[in-house]
């Protein structure tokens, strides 16, 4: 009796570990190839059918604020915004160093840095399923393992069970397998619109916040991100990558942190460091933002026009 | 130890394999293996505390024995004594010394009496009051004559820290379990599949349910200052279900794991929230603590004999005392005291007992009356919890007056984009198939119990196990530690 309990447990895992495993491969697939916001970039950098002239890296401040509408017209280049989200420069290098390897190299990349950009984690990686069609890549194994709030620990010794507890990947994978995408992406070539404005609650929500910050509290980067950060420009020298860092407008009231030291950085790595972050035209109109750390549509377009003609121009900013 | 973590699933073959291969012919073998399992499993989250329970069990054993050969009321009332001085203290400094420290403090300091004392930094030993409450009613049922103690130090040992119910009960009684261990225990086959079937079950509740309602409840509640009514009501709805899932998904699973081992544990749960009224919510709600302080508390005190005032008196002291079992915090004894308002009319209308049986028994749909009195004692109960979940009194009574404000019927400001809309819908189609499911399997102690006595024929049962783990493996929310973990 004993080992009929055993015998048909044990039947019953090996079936459900090939449901699992056959799921996996199907949700794998399919997100590869899936055009929806959040995997649409992705496919694109792994599958190498970006190829990009000039490339935006960055964050949110990247992601919903650099056109690349405005800057192929104005450029006449042929530019992506590869920005992730809610990530700092872990991420962000992790997913460059897999555009490099899969695309041919860019002309320029323009490296949109701010305060937190070389800060560590304090929690999980934001949407980091994004990364997981491609979890057998060492280098994006290591990263998700970087936290152990990303992927549990059993997702390294049984690979096929990293959608578990992801319903939406699961649904989205399985759709996109079978051709059906039902949302494609909105993004155009990785940029964001977002075409609202800040509103008067939370306005005063940061006013009466930014009153209680302490100007002399102490800002330091993540000394393991920043040996990152500079291996990263040591790379793009090295490669004659034209490595442009750009710090974009906050609105005028909030905090520009690490303004010195990226001007410190570009100084010793001779590479050209845009600073916005304060910028007279742009930082004092509050219409231009949806709160403080990002400009909304209209601000955006005005930025990144003044950033297309800077590039143009050859002009550029050195922060003193 | 968790019960949905890598390491109980590297424990529990082990243990299950040594306890039929190796040790089945021996039962002090079988208890030793127990009891190594169970401190082993206590161990992995805390080894210090072993000793507590070693302590507990120690004390409880040699007074179980000194009660039986004493004759003298008195001395009995000593050991007696000793043994509830010695579980409620460690009772009482591990979970509420802070609470009352700080609670003088700020008394005196009403009268601007300035007081310094310290307050310290205790863990609180998991599953302390559980297996407390277990000894406990070893000795005082030895002390009422309704059970000769056991002259056996290890089947006691290992009536006391049982690990499928150590950490968070079923709270078992001695006359049930105790008995078990002094019989060798053979395996058999359909009890077995029984506890699997269960513990798959438990196992839904807790990861697919609990734990996906968990990350909209914690959000909303840790968010409260910031959110609309209907949020709030949503967030409160979000915490009965988590709440339920969790402790019962628990219970199950513990239930189910003993009997893979040949043992039977008591019902904890059976389907609360089809209760029609506050007095069957709580006769099918956590029944081991509810017959634990009927018995032990409600009944010692008068019961339900005396006069009216002495009935209420009674009811508001279990209440407000179970409510304080759970947490050192005034939200839980505001908890329990509004769950003794809510049995109030029922008590002085002597209508508690009005609903004892299967709701819609026989009929496939409640009746209106039915369905009425169901909603409206889960409304009362949702209420309630909201001082369960809440991290203080302020917090509690601010989210509801957040509930009650202009902002009630307002769209759900919680949800951002399309993303989190069909994460939430998606938890609420997993609610809806927990309760579909439940209703009607109600008559049985867990919803699977069904396959033993209809026998599906085989393919069907292979969709039934398979759909469930499946959803357990892809469905599963954050992995959120057990809530009662922490009572």
């Amino acid at each position: 009796m004993l080992s009929k309990l055993l015998k048909k447990t044990l039947k019953f895992s090996a079936v459900v570990v090939l449901t699992v495993y056959s799921v996996d491969f199907i949700v794998t697939k399919g997100l590869r190839k899936s055009n929806s916001i959040h995997y649409d970039n992705f496919s694109k950098i792994f599958s190498g059918s970006m190829n990009a002239d000039l490339l935006i890296n960055g964050s949110s401040k990247g992601y919903v604020q650099f056109s690349p509408k405005i800057l192929d017209s104005l450029l006449r280049t042929n530019s992506y915004n590869i920005s992730l989200d809610g990530n700092n420069f872990l991420t962000q290098n992790t997913l460059i160093t897999k555009y490099l390897q899969y695309n041919t190299k860019p002309q320029t990349i323009v490296q949109v840095v701010s305060t937190n950009t070389l800060k560590g984690f304090t929690d999980e990686i934001f949407l980091y399923e994004k990364f997981l069609p491609y979890f057998e890549d060492a280098e994006i194994r290591n990263m998700l393992n970087s936290s152990d709030k990303n992927i549990s620990q059993i997702v390294n010794y049984l690979p096929f069970t990293k959608y578990n507890g992801k319903p939406l990947a699961l649904l989205e994978g399985v759709l996109s397998f079978f051709n059906v995408h039902l949302i494609k992406s909105p993004l155009y070539k990785g940029y964001r619109e977002d075409d609202f404005n800040w509103t008067d609650e939370n306005y005063a929500k940061f006013i009466e916040l930014n009153t209680k910050l302490n100007d002399a509290d102490e800002f330091k980067f993540d000394d393991e991100l920043l040996d990152l950060f500079k291996e990263f420009i040591v790379m793009c020298n090295t490669q004659n990558i034209n490595l442009i860092l750009v710090y974009p407008p906050l609105y005028h009231l909030a905090i520009n942190n690490g303004v010195q030291e990226y001007t410190n950085l570009a100084k010793k790595h001779n590479i050209r460091f845009m600073d916005f972050s304060h910028d007279p035209e742009i930082s004092f109109n509050k219409n231009y933002f949806y709160d403080s750390q990002h400009m909304n549509k209209l601000g955006s377009e005005v930025f990144t026009v003044k950033l297309s003609k800077l590039i143009l121009e050859g002009q550029h900013q050195f922060s003193n | 130890m968790l019960f949905n973590s890598l390491d109980f699933a590297v424990f529990i073959p082990i243990v299950f394999l040594l306890y039929w291969f190796v040790t089945q012919k021996n039962l002090r073998l079988q208890n030793t293996l127990i009891v190594v399992s169970s401190y082993v499993f206590y161990g992995w989250w805390d080894w210090r505390f072993l000793s507590l329970i070693f302590f507990s069990t120690l004390v409880d054993f040699s007074l179980g024995k000194l009660l039986k050969v004493e004759e003298s009321l008195f001395k009995r009332k000593v050991l007696l004594g000793s043994s509830i001085i010695v579980n409620l203290g460690f009772l009482g400094f591990f979970k509420y010394y802070n609470f009352f420290v700080s609670n003088f403090i700020d008394a005196f300091s009403l009268f601007g009496m300035q007081i310094n004392a310290n307050s310290l930094n205790i863990i609180l030993p998991v599953g302390i009051s559980f297996y407390t409450f277990q000894t406990l009613s070893y000795t005082i049922d030895i002390y009422k004559k309704k059970l000769k103690p056991t002259e056996d130090f290890l089947a006691f040992s290992a009536f006391v820290c049982f690990f499928p119910q150590l950490v968070a009960g079923p709270i078992e009684r001695a006359t049930n379990l105790l008995p078990q261990f002094y019989k060798k225990r053979i395996f058999e086959y359909d009890k077995a599949v029984d506890g699997l079937r269960q513990i798959v079950w438990g196992l839904f509740k807790k990861v697919v349910i609990a734990d996906n309602c968990a990350e909209i409840a914690n959000h909303i509640f840790n968010n409260s200052a910031d959110l609309n009514g209907s949020s709030l009501v949503l967030g409160a709805f979000f915490f009965t279900f988590q709440i339920y899932g969790d402790f019962s998904g628990y219970s199950d699973m513990a239930i189910g794991i003993a009997r893979l081992f040949g043992f039977n544990l008591k019902q904890n749960f059976a389907t609360p929230y089809f209760s029609r009224d506050i007095a069957e919510f709580w006769r099918r709600w956590h029944i081991s603590l509810s017959t634990w302080f009927r018995d032990y508390l409600y009944i010692p005190i008068g019961g339900s004999r005396g006069g009216v005032l002495v009935k209420v008196r009674n009811t508001f002291v279990i209440f407000i005392v179970s409510g304080f079992w759970h947490g050192a915090n005034w939200t839980f004894i505001v908890w329990g005291f509004l769950n003794a308002l809510y049995f109030l009319p029922l008590l002085l209308t002597n209508t508690n007992r009005n609903s004892t049986g299967i709701i819609a028994e026989g009929s496939l749909l409640p009746s209106i009356r039915e369905l009425c009195a169901m909603l409206s004692t889960f409304s009362l109960t949702v209420f309630a919890w909201i001082f369960f979940r809440a991290e203080n009194i302020h917090h509690a009574f601010s989210y509801i007056g957040g509930i009650f404000s202009d902002s009630l019927f307002m769209k759900l400001d919680f949800i951002n984009g399309g993303k989190q809309k069909l994460e939430v819908l998606i938890v609420s189609l997993l609610i809806v198939l927990l309760i579909v499911v439940e209703w009607f399997t109600r008559r049985y102690s867990h919803p699977l119990e069904f396959i033993t006595s209809h026998k599906p024929n085989r393919f069907i049962r292979y969709v039934i196990y398979l759909s469930l783990v499946l959803m357990i493996i892809f469905f599963h929310g954050s992995h959120e530690k057990f809530i009662y973990f922490n009572f």
